[in-house]
């Protein structure tokens, strides 16, 4: 058992950018989420007819 | 000062027993990975390749793994809450149970007791114990979370929390199985469905025993040893919701190409693609962390720990959705560059952070310094060498296999015959396993380094008593 000084956690997280989100990171961010709805929109075999086996049977054919 | 001390038996007895079942893991790993080239190394019944590959996964990543994040846990919880374990003799009992439960997993590995699911072998009997002992756990740090004298949570106790919530719902679902006997069951789900909840719970056992916890360490750890603050809270917790939200989603890029329902896989890659940015969010924050600071790269050899860590976990979670988008899940898919990935992660990411969180807690609950820095450093290079080495074989020979399986005669045979395919992989093989050597010699100076570093504070301890008997 050991007395111990206490974590000051203020010292953990920088105060001046403490809210801050890089814009590039930001960008990344948003553009994967409006990339995710287009990708799933598309080869969603509901909403476009796409499908697995039609893509692999278009492979073979050519 | 503080009016209380804090506990930690229960934390070196969790970071002892992890290096324990490290070693026996990482022999059980370099066994294997001599099997692929020289199968006289087979020794039936009980040390064939089937079941040494299940021993070794298992024991690695619960046993080394799991067991030091136990400790690092409740070596965090205790500070960040600033208050004792809620029940410290259970946290004892759970170091026990825990050791006695890892011994008999692995045994009843070797005896061939196996559900054949991946990353969830184990049979019903030792997955029951396996719920209890997370539940002796939840209790306890997520008592202690509640009865917190620190009113705000850092961003590591939210890791933690999302570690102990996740991985009970994923491996309870799972693991549902009927009982045939006391080493037999059959799963509760069939076919796609078995297939789908499997994979829902393996990939998220990477997310949430091998990512958040390690997370939770890292964003504790690197303000803590290097004295830099990190840089955005805001992004913390951004990374933090978004991970744990996306991870559950991913599993079905596991299934590409299967008769899982073509909208369910869709769903996943467009998850697994998002990824990207939660994790990277953490990947950005530790290097502008260090960006105020560069200088504690030199200075500080635990930096170089968290930093190279921080920077295979970005690697990864590149590497990882490129794996599971359709086009090269085809090509890499069943080849050796998934192990070569898995790798990259095991022995980068996590043991790298796990090692230097345990550099930091060893000399510190001692009271001493770390018995050697270059010993500390050697470690650093040899582990890196060793597990650079091993992935980019991998990498190799993955690539390789998915293109000569893939190609076709004219008249639509297969243009290469299997053992032309495996005569290629050898010199990969071999090459693998001496990078796997060169990890392990790495890891055996880690290990010299922590006991001689117990052993040094022991003696500083003993030298302080008698001088301060002398005084008296």
């Amino acid at each position: 058992m050991y007395k111990e000084e206490f974590d000051d956690l203020e010292k953990f997280e920088r105060e001046d950018t403490k809210h801050k989100l890089p814009l590039g990171w930001l960008i990344l961010y948003i553009g994967l989420i409006i990339f995710g709805i287009f990708y799933t929109y598309m080869y969603t075999p509901a909403f476009t007819g796409w499908t697995q086996s039609k893509a692999i049977e278009e492979t073979l054919n050519k | 000062m503080n009016d209380y001390r804090y506990d930690y038996e229960t934390v070196k007895g969790f970071i002892l027993s992890a290096i324990f079942w490290g070693v026996i893991g990482l022999v059980a790993g370099l066994w294997i990975s001599a099997q692929m080239w020289d199968a006289s190394l087979n020794i039936p019944p009980y040390f064939n390749f089937g079941r040494l590959r299940t021993f070794h996964t298992n024991v690695l990543a619960y046993g080394l793994g799991i067991g030091a994040e136990f400790g690092v846990f409740y070596y965090l919880v205790i500070r960040l809450t600033k208050r004792p374990l809620l029940f410290p003799k259970l946290a004892r009992f759970h170091l026990w149970l825990f050791n006695v439960g890892i011994a008999i997993a692995g045994v009843t590995l070797l005896l061939g007791w196996n559900q054949s699911l991946e990353y969830a072998e184990f049979e019903w009997p030792i997955d029951i114990a396996i719920v209890i002992l997370w539940v002796i756990f939840a209790i306890n740090i997520l008592g202690t979370i509640i009865k917190r004298k620190e009113e705000q949570m850092y961003i590591s106790l939210w890791y933690i929390i999302a570690t102990i919530i996740t991985v009970a719902i994923l491996y309870i679902v799972n693991n549902l199985s009927i009982p045939a006997g006391l080493d037999k069951s059959y799963h509760l789900y069939a076919g796609v469905n078995s297939a789908n909840v499997e994979w829902w719970y393996g990939h998220n056992a990477v997310g949430f025993l091998f990512t958040t916890p390690i997370l939770a360490m890292f964003y504790y750890f690197l303000p803590k040893s290097t004295g830099l603050p990190i840089y955005s809270h805001r992004l913390s917790i951004i990374s933090f919701w978004s991970l744990i939200f996306a991870y559950l989603w991913t599993g079905a890029h596991h299934l590409v190409y299967t008769p899982l329902p073509d909208w369910i896989q869709t769903l996943g890659i467009a998850f697994t693609l998002f990824l990207i940015a939660p994790s990277w969010g953490s990947v950005v924050n530790g290097y502008f962390t260090v960006e105020s600071d560069w200088s504690v790269m030199k200075n500080n050899y635990l930096t170089k720990f968290f930093i190279a860590g921080i920077t295979f976990y970005g690697l990864q979670t590149i590497q990882g959705p490129s794996q599971g988008i359709r086009v090269i899940s085809s090509l890499i898919h069943y080849t050796d560059w998934v192990p070569g990935h898995v790798h990259m992660g095991t022995m980068g990411w996590v043991t790298m952070t796990i090692c230097a969180s345990v550099y930091y807690i060893i000399p510190h609950i001692y009271k001493t310094e770390i018995y050697s820095i270059k010993l500390a450093n050697a470690h650093f290079w040899l582990v890196l060498i060793g597990q650079l080495a091993f992935s980019i074989t991998m990498w190799i020979t993955g690539v390789q296999q998915g293109a000569m399986w893939k190609m076709t005669n004219p008249d639509g045979t297969l243009k290469y015959t299997f053992m032309e395919g495996l005569l290629r992989n050898y010199p990969y093989w071999e090459l693998r396993t001496l990078a796997g050597i060169v990890f392990v010699i790495g890891m055996l100076l880690f290990i010299y380094n922590v006991m001689m570093t117990i052993k040094k504070g022991k003696a500083e301890l003993e030298t302080k008593l008698q001088a301060a008997s002398a005084t008296a």
